[in-house]
């Protein structure tokens, strides 16, 4: 039963909020994005990973995906 | 530890926790917890925690002593301030890992003092060392300690954005694909999630704990989700749609006409198919009663439909349709298939991000892309015997000679609690789930969701009949209120023993605190909102620890026609 875009949803909002709370080091990065399933939730953590501010269509991707879950 | 004999305490949370060391506690509650509760889950020993009596002359001898809760509280409360202190200093960009940081707690000394006791004991063997007063001791220490330092843990921003124990726990949640909040114990060996009730009869080693639930890694796959959703308020509203409102016997097809033959007993396969809803036709009706709803209630939470309602189809456009208005989908889907083998799958869907604020616009303008929902398949076919043909009517197109199984493929069992709203956390179970509890029960009992919603295929929901039954078993252990829902179609259709149909109870109720509730459409109605309200209630642990009045159980508030 797959729920890989759902699961990689949940990682990334751990990603989002994580590093907005300055928790994440590179390893505790590189864990969280070696979880990810899909080439959609890879090209999105890719876009978190390097844009210190988003650009306006990530945040769009930000605002709309990554940040459904509490973490 | 050192020197490893077969069978020992020792040979045991080395394979838990491999490299434990007396000097070394673990210094995340949840990995502590793992190992103290394993342990407890091969030899027992939780059970002394209950002091008894030799004789009328004999007082009970108790493990703790009386201020035991309140010291527990005490300890539990300082680890978790020194992993908050520990994360906050030395995790973060351009420092340690989360991990790391997690290393450089100072474990406070009566959680050391409980883990060396442990580690002491390491060469008893593992089956003669339930006796050991000390060693039990030690064990259920360490398990509440771990339990209260976890408060809130997989239950939203407990303690808000300063609390880094949150966060950690989170992380190591991802990392361990929604399995798990340990971060030394492999989840292949333990796993650890959060708990929403703690059993009040019985004892067992769910008894023991509040906030950590101990899954053992056999064949089910939980998976736990903690939807960022705003706050629920004190009262839930759920439409209740019971589609199909008709269901036709020629609805019901024998697969092919082959009989498939397992060792000496013959079996049919069978399929229930039916005529797609025009989508202007589901939109409007879809539509219409959720107005309608509007008309009662200001607010409205979830829209569930039973087992096999929609296709995969119907499902997107009702998806739409529930983001719009913000509200949470739950539905059987007819025609779903398993991703992996292509076979057809008996499945639901629980669309969850129509709960947050910005729902309406996470729907891309011109766009049909809506946030996935989650997908969970069906654990048990269903047969239909000779006395289900007959109860439904199905004489004319399934044989009564033979026991015919639903054609539907049965992949690696998974079961998800999904916390949403600060309060509610619930669990999806489809008909057959529901009454035929193994394998899930045990994670489902262990982590005690305050709301099971089973989706059913089935007769009216009568409070004597088996559904009933078993939602009652999850009422009583652990507590969970639970929701039962058919189709109207169905409903209609079963005749009782004397030949007696035209029910139109289509849904159950059931709470620990008001008991059973049926809910019977009235006159031409086709649907019902069926109002929960929250109500606190204090449990307790068996060693005596209390919840602080913190268990939340949605109760029966009222159903309103439409």
């Amino acid at each position: 039963m797959s729920n890989e875009q759902f699961d990689d949803m949940a990682v990334l909002s751990t990603v989002a909020q994580l590093r907005e709370r300055e928790l994440l080091n590179e390893s505790d990065l590189e864990s969280l994005g070696s979880q990810l399933k899909t080439e959609w939730g890879r090209q999105v953590f890719e876009d978190l990973k390097n844009n210190s501010v988003p650009k306006p269509e990530d945040q769009m991707l930000l605002e709309r995906f990554s940040t459904a879950f509490a973490a | 530890m050192e020197q490893t004999e077969q069978g020992s305490l020792q040979e045991f949370i080395s394979f838990v926790l491999p490299g434990a060391r007396a000097d070394a506690c673990p210094a995340w509650p949840p990995d502590v917890f793992a190992v103290a509760a394993t342990v407890m889950k091969r030899n027992g020993a939780y059970v002394q925690c209950v002091a008894t009596g030799i004789g009328s002359n004999s007082r009970p001898d108790p493990l703790f002593e009386r201020d035991w809760p309140k010291q527990a509280k005490t300890v539990g409360q300082t680890w978790r301030e020194a992993v908050n202190d520990a994360l906050k200093t030395r995790a973060g960009k351009g420092k340690l890992s989360i991990a790391d940081a997690l290393g450089k707690t100072c474990v406070p000394d009566d959680v050391k003092n409980a883990w060396q006791t442990v580690c002491e004991h390491a060469q008893v063997p593992l089956e003669a060392s339930a006796p050991d007063r000390t060693l039990t001791r030690a064990l259920i220490q360490l398990s509440s300690y771990a339990d209260e330092a976890s408060y809130g843990i997989g239950l939203g921003r407990i303690g808000g954005a300063n609390d880094q124990f949150g966060s950690a726990a989170t992380l190591f949640l991802q990392v361990n694909r929604r399995q798990s909040f340990c971060q030394r114990i492999d989840r292949q060996k333990a796993r650890v999630l959060g708990k929403k009730h703690t059993p009040q009869q019985g004892l067992t080693l769910r008894s023991l704990t509040h906030h950590l639930s101990l899954c053992m890694p056999w064949e089910v796959e939980p998976q736990w989700y903690d939807l960022d959703a705003p706050r629920l308020d004190d009262v839930l509203n759920f439409l209740l749609l019971p589609w199909p409102l008709n269901v036709n016997a020629r609805d019901f097809q024998c697969v092919d006409d082959t009989t498939v033959r397992i060792g000496p007993r013959e079996h049919r396969l069978f399929k229930y198919e039916r005529e797609p809803i025009a989508v202007a036709k589901l939109e409007k009706e879809l539509g219409a009663a959720i107005e309608q709803a509007f008309q009662r209630v200001s607010q409205l939470h979830a829209i569930v439909l039973p087992e096999l309602a929609l296709t995969c189809e119907e499902w997107r456009i009702a998806e739409r349709i529930a983001m719009k208005h913000g509200v949470m989908l739950i539905s059987g889907i007819i025609d779903d298939v398993d991703d992996a083998s292509g076979l057809p799958m008996n499945s639901c869907r629980i669309q969850m991000m129509s709960l947050r604020s910005t729902a309406a616009a996470m729907l891309k303008p011109g766009s049909e892309q809506v946030p996935p929902a989650y997908r969970q398949a069906k654990h048990h076919r269903w047969c239909l015997d000779r006395g289900q043909v007959l109860q439904y009517d199905l004489g004319g197109q399934l044989p009564t000679a033979l026991r015919c199984w639903e054609n539907s493929h049965i992949s690696r069992r998974g079961i998800f609690f999904a916390h949403v709203g600060g309060w509610l956390t619930f669990s999806v179970l489809i008909c057959e789930d529901l009454a035929r509890q193994d394998p899930i029960a045990d994670v489902l009992r262990s982590v005690g969701p305050n709301l099971v919603v089973a989706l059913l295929m089935d007769g009216p929901q009568l409070a004597a009949r088996w559904s009933a039954r078993y939602a009652s078993v999850l009422a009583d252990d652990p507590g969970s209120s639970v929701l039962t829902l058919t189709s109207l179609g169905m409903s209609e259709r079963s005749r009782d023993g004397s030949g007696k149909g035209g029910s139109r109870v289509i849904a159950l109720w059931k709470d620990k605190l008001y008991g059973t509730r049926e809910i019977k459409l009235a006159g031409n109605s086709k649907g019902c909102v069926l109002s929960l309200a929250r109500e606190r209630r204090e449990e307790f642990t068996a060693d005596g620890r209390s919840d602080g009045k913190n268990t939340e159980v949605p109760v029966f508030a009222g159903v309103f026609q439409l």
